[in-house]
């Protein structure tokens, strides 16, 4: 019975978090503007209409540019599997932190792959640019988890990714919010890093690389990349958020996954993309932020 | 034992064999597929029998050289050594046959046949040598083989130079190995290697020389920044299948020099640990680094065999520190995450490099930036490039991952931090490596099989004969077979790391267990990702079923002529992230800018020259000059002051021996 429970309520959270987190952050963003914004759950709806349409397919494509979608989709899935999402992970063992980190490499790769299928100099730029900036975001990211991982006394992302109390446990964590919220808005092509609203092709990463996919394909690639941002924001909040009374980890879990829909909506309308050549700078910030944690664990 | 020995001869036969009947092919082809085979079944029995913890005896022989006993022997460790080399041999060694044959003359088929059997069976050799002579020779008559391969096609200047710099390098490396066996067998009183263990402790300062000598020597082979002066020369210089063997495996053969020396030599201090991680992380960033700048395809695979021989460098680092710290079961754990890395790296890197040699011969040209969508011509190829690519990276399905994950599980464990200030930090440069091997092998794999084909060769291109594509699936298939089972090879590294470390079989148990559990848990999230993508793959097939695919141009945003010179080229795609690294990396850029309203000519042009090659090899050579030129008038090239030197050279030996 705990199994099905588990297993059904893993589902409708891989269904509906990503879509409700992106609404949330739409609606802050109208909110701030003074609009109305669109329906919370619209991203469902765009998914839902995208897989009953049909593709269209550059000539130039081959095999790899229809199989990036589905891998980069089955790697955000297995990550899914060993996140700590409201409770204990469906899988955890020790060093599963390393795993979850490259399998959003994997996903990387293929999608990089895709972008490169279709010729275009466009979706190469975008490429081109994810690489570069991803370069940067792993260290940090990796860097984080090195602090993480001593202070917990354990390489388990359900461990790692838990309440400590104490000045020093206090300040290291506030250091790896500050890190993993930097990698958090550039690995999932938020501002100040990417713009996913922009509509000139020239300024955007993430959304230029997925230019000529469509139909399933393109509902594949929101579907994940709405769930690699559920992930990483409920490590932050795992970091921050334990049990609460009356809702339990759950209902701690959806407050805080809000929160940080609110968090990235609020930051989205108060700055603008930073220019490219800026964004190293910032994801530097991020290693440093996180190397200053790992210091204060390891004093 | 004697299946050793069969092998070998069996190996050496066909090599003469084949030299006599070059001019029959279907005979000398016959006998290399034959006899590699034949000892690829051999050499396998006999290391099953080893990994599985059977006894074999050593077998030992006279010898009329001085010192020296034909000694061989097996244990795990060189039983992983001599599988990789027969697998790894065996399949470079059959494509090698049909891309002879598809050259068309311009690989001279005697050579190459002859001296690649000899490689095979002088690596065999080798890994179970256990005499310091025997060892040497072997040594020897692979780097001498090893030359004979770079220099197939000495028609080409650059060829000759590759050649001469390879021979050059790897003769100060021997140099050194010989000193080293000076030093241990002088103390050991015999060349023998188990008199080498059971030896007295060597003085402090002979310790060092001793490490030095074998840091050099081994390194010089294996190719560790800034030892790596030959290699990105000579990998392109030699027969793609001959590449593959001296990527994968030869230059392997420098690890295996080393972990067999710390094998006898106990526990080292944690300074000289330190040292090995320093290297190993250098020689993996910079070897990336410059890997993925690269224009030519063999040159790029070449500096990524530095950047991989730097990870494996890592983990034996991080064994020897669990050695000095006495923590039996981290050495076990650094050793063994180093072999697995090396077992890996000898697969996916042949793989990657018999498909550039694939590549080469269907464009007729390395410069990735005449290919260019070969995708079409070449599927074959290119999906198994793509999976070699992946598993290079490091990423989780594919049997990359795996050896990289042991050495992250040694530099994240939880009282790592405690004494060892070194491992976040380590971690950390691991992780850039990895996101520059997804650029550098994106970049390469990316503009050589993807998009739209740059140049009418590349258009025209077809895949290979199946001789030469059945060596490739092999060994993609057992990427992705060590990816999501990984439990056989990494039993067989805690083996080959139990020799290293010294541990007995009951202590490797303990540890290969907790190990091999978590890594199946790993190999099974690895299926779950195939099958999951099986799955999602159907239900798009399904879906698109009922309602229509079209085809049409790429999006270029509003832009309806587009061409193949508008792609992003394998030269801009790094670009913004080498700038961000530029002080390290060191890129030239001549630029010749577009001036006024109507600009008439503008040029721009990248290069990245090899520190080694282009800064402090030419600094040293010319202080080597200066120094060398007053004893350099003893060398006159007349006869008999030579014949003078050598009669006064056997008399003073002869009085110092009297």
């Amino acid at each position: 019975m705990e199994t099905l429970t588990s297993a059904v309520s893993f589902a409708l959270l891989v269904l509906f978090a990503p879509h409700l987190m992106l609404g949330v952050i739409a609606k802050t963003k109208a909110a701030v503007a003074g609009r109305k914004g669109p329906p919370v759950l619209q991203t469902l709806y765009d998914v839902v209409k995208l897989l009953g349409k049909g593709a269209v397919y550059s000539t130039t494509t081959t095999w790899i540019f229809r199989l990036g979608p589905v891998v980069s989709l089955s790697a955000a899935l297995a990550a899914a599997v060993l996140a700590p999402l409201g409770g204990p992970s469906l899988v955890a063992f020790e060093g599963d932190a390393v795993l979850f980190a490259y399998l959003f490499g994997l996903g990387r790769f293929v999608t990089v792959m895709a972008a490169l299928d279709t010729g275009s100099s466009f979706e190469g730029m975008g490429a081109s640019r994810e690489v570069a900036f991803s370069s940067l975001a792993e260290p940090a990211l990796i860097l984080s988890f090195a602090g993480l991982a001593y202070r917990a006394g354990s390489l388990c992302l359900e461990r790692m990714f838990s309440i400590h109390v104490g000045p020093s446990a206090v300040a290291s964590t506030i250091l790896a919010l500050g890190s993993l919220f930097i990698v958090l808005l550039a690995e999932n092509s938020r501002i100040p890093v990417d713009d996913p609203n922009t509509h000139l092709e020239l300024t955007m990463i993430h959304e230029v690389m997925v230019l000529d996919h469509g139909g399933p394909d393109l509902a594949f690639i929101l579907q994940g990349a709405g769930l690699k941002l559920v992930l990483m924001s409920s490590l932050l909040v795992r970091l921050v958020i334990g049990d609460l009374p009356f809702v339990g980890a759950a209902g701690a879990m959806a407050l805080g996954l809000f929160l940080v829909a609110v968090a990235i909506g609020l930051v989205e309308s108060s700055m603008a993309r930073l220019r490219l050549v800026r964004v190293p700078q910032l994801l530097v910030a991020a290693i440093c932020a996180s190397a200053f944690g790992l210091i204060l664990v390891l004093r | 034992m004697s299946l050793l020995l069969a092998a070998v001869a069996t190996l050496g036969v066909s090599a003469v064999a084949s030299f006599v009947f070059s001019r029959r092919a279907a005979w000398a082809r016959t006998l290399v597929v034959g006899g590699l085979a034949v000892a690829a079944a051999l050499g396998g029995l006999l290391a099953s029998r080893a990994l599985r913890g059977q006894g074999v005896p050593d077998l030992t022989g006279i010898w009329l050289v001085p010192g020296a006993v034909f000694h061989v022997g097996i244990d795990p460790l060189s039983a992983c050594f001599l599988l990789l080399v027969l697998l790894v041999g065996g399949c470079a060694g059959v494509y090698g046959e049909g891309y002879i044959a598809a050259s068309h003359g311009h690989v001279p088929a005697a050579p190459a046949r002859f001296f690649f059997l000899l490689l095979v069976a002088a690596m065999a050799l080798l890994v179970c040598s256990r005499n310091a002579v025997l060892f040497m020779v072997a040594w020897e008559t692979m780097a001498l083989s090893a030359f004979g391969l770079v220099s197939c096609e000495h028609d080409k200047p650059e060829v000759r130079k590759a050649g001469l710099l390879y021979l050059l390098c790897t003769h100060v490396g021997s140099l050194c190995l010989l000193a080293l066996f000076a030093i241990l067998g002088h103390n050991a009183g015999s060349l023998e290697f188990g008199a080498f263990a059971a030896a007295p402790t060597l003085p402090a300062a002979l310790r060092a020389a001793a490490f030095l000598l074998a840091l050099i020597g081994f390194g010089m082979k294996a190719g560790f920044m800034p030892l790596h002066i030959w290699l990105q020369e000579a990998h392109p210089a030699a027969p793609s299948h001959a590449s593959a063997a001296m990527s994968g495996i030869m230059i392997e053969m420098g690890l295996y020099g080393l972990l067999r020396l710390l094998a006898l030599s106990g526990p080292v201090p944690a300074g000289v640990a330190l040292i090995l991680v320093v290297a190993g992380l250098a020689s993996a960033l910079f070897g990336i680094m410059f890997a993925m700048v690269q224009r030519d395809l063999k040159r790029l695979l070449a500096y990524s065999s530095i950047e991989n021989v730097g990870i494996i460098l890592l983990g034996v680092g991080l064994g020897c520190h669990g050695l000095a710290a006495g923590s039996p079961s981290l050495a076990l754990l650094g050793f063994s995450g180093a072999i697995l890395h090396t077992i890996n790296h000898g697969i996916f890197k042949s793989l990657l490099f018999l498909s550039a040699g694939a590549v080469y011969q269907a464009v007729g040209t390395r410069d990735i930036e005449a290919c260019g969508g070969l995708q079409r011509g070449m599927p074959w190829t290119c999906g198994l490039t793509a999976i070699g690519a992946a598993a290079i990276c490091g990423l989780p399905p594919l049997n990359g991952f795996t050896g990289e994950w042991l050495i992250y599980s040694w530099l994240l464990r939880p009282d790592a931090g405690s004494g060892m200030r070194f491992a976040a930090p380590a971690a950390a440069v691991l992780a850039i490596v990895g996101a520059f091997a997804v650029v550098a092998f994106s970049k390469s794999c990316g503009t050589a099989c993807l998009g739209q084909p740059r140049s009418e060769a590349a258009r025209a291109a077809q895949d290979p004969s199946w001789i030469m594509l059945a060596p490739m699936l092999l060994l993609a298939v057992l990427c992705v077979a060590i990816g999501v089972f990984p439990q056989p090879v990494l039993r067989a590294a805690f083996a080959a790391a139990g020799d290293v470390a010294r541990v007995s079989g009951s202590g490797v148990g303990a540890d290969f267990d907790q190990w091999s559990r978590l890594l199946a848990v790993v190999g099974l999230l690895g299926v779950g990702v195939w099958s999951m993508g099986a799955l999602l793959w159907t239900w798009r097939n399904l879906l698109l079923r009922r309602r229509g695919v079209g085809h049409g141009p790429t999006w270029g945003c509003g832009f309806t002529a587009g061409t193949a010179r508008m792609q992003y080229s394998g030269s801009s795609y790094p670009v913004p992230t080498a700038r961000v690294f530029a002080s390290l990396i060191g890129t030239r850029e001549e630029v010749q800018a577009p001036v006024g309203y109507w600009p008439a000519q503008a040029s721009f042009a990248s290069r990245t020259p090899d520190p080694a090659l282009e800064l402090w090899l030419p600094v040293l050579v010319r202080r080597f000059n200066v120094w060398l030129s007053a004893p350099r008038r003893l060398q006159h090239g007349r006869l008999q002051i030579s014949l003078l030197y050598m009669s006064v050279f056997l008399v003073a030996i002869l009085l110092w021996k009297l």
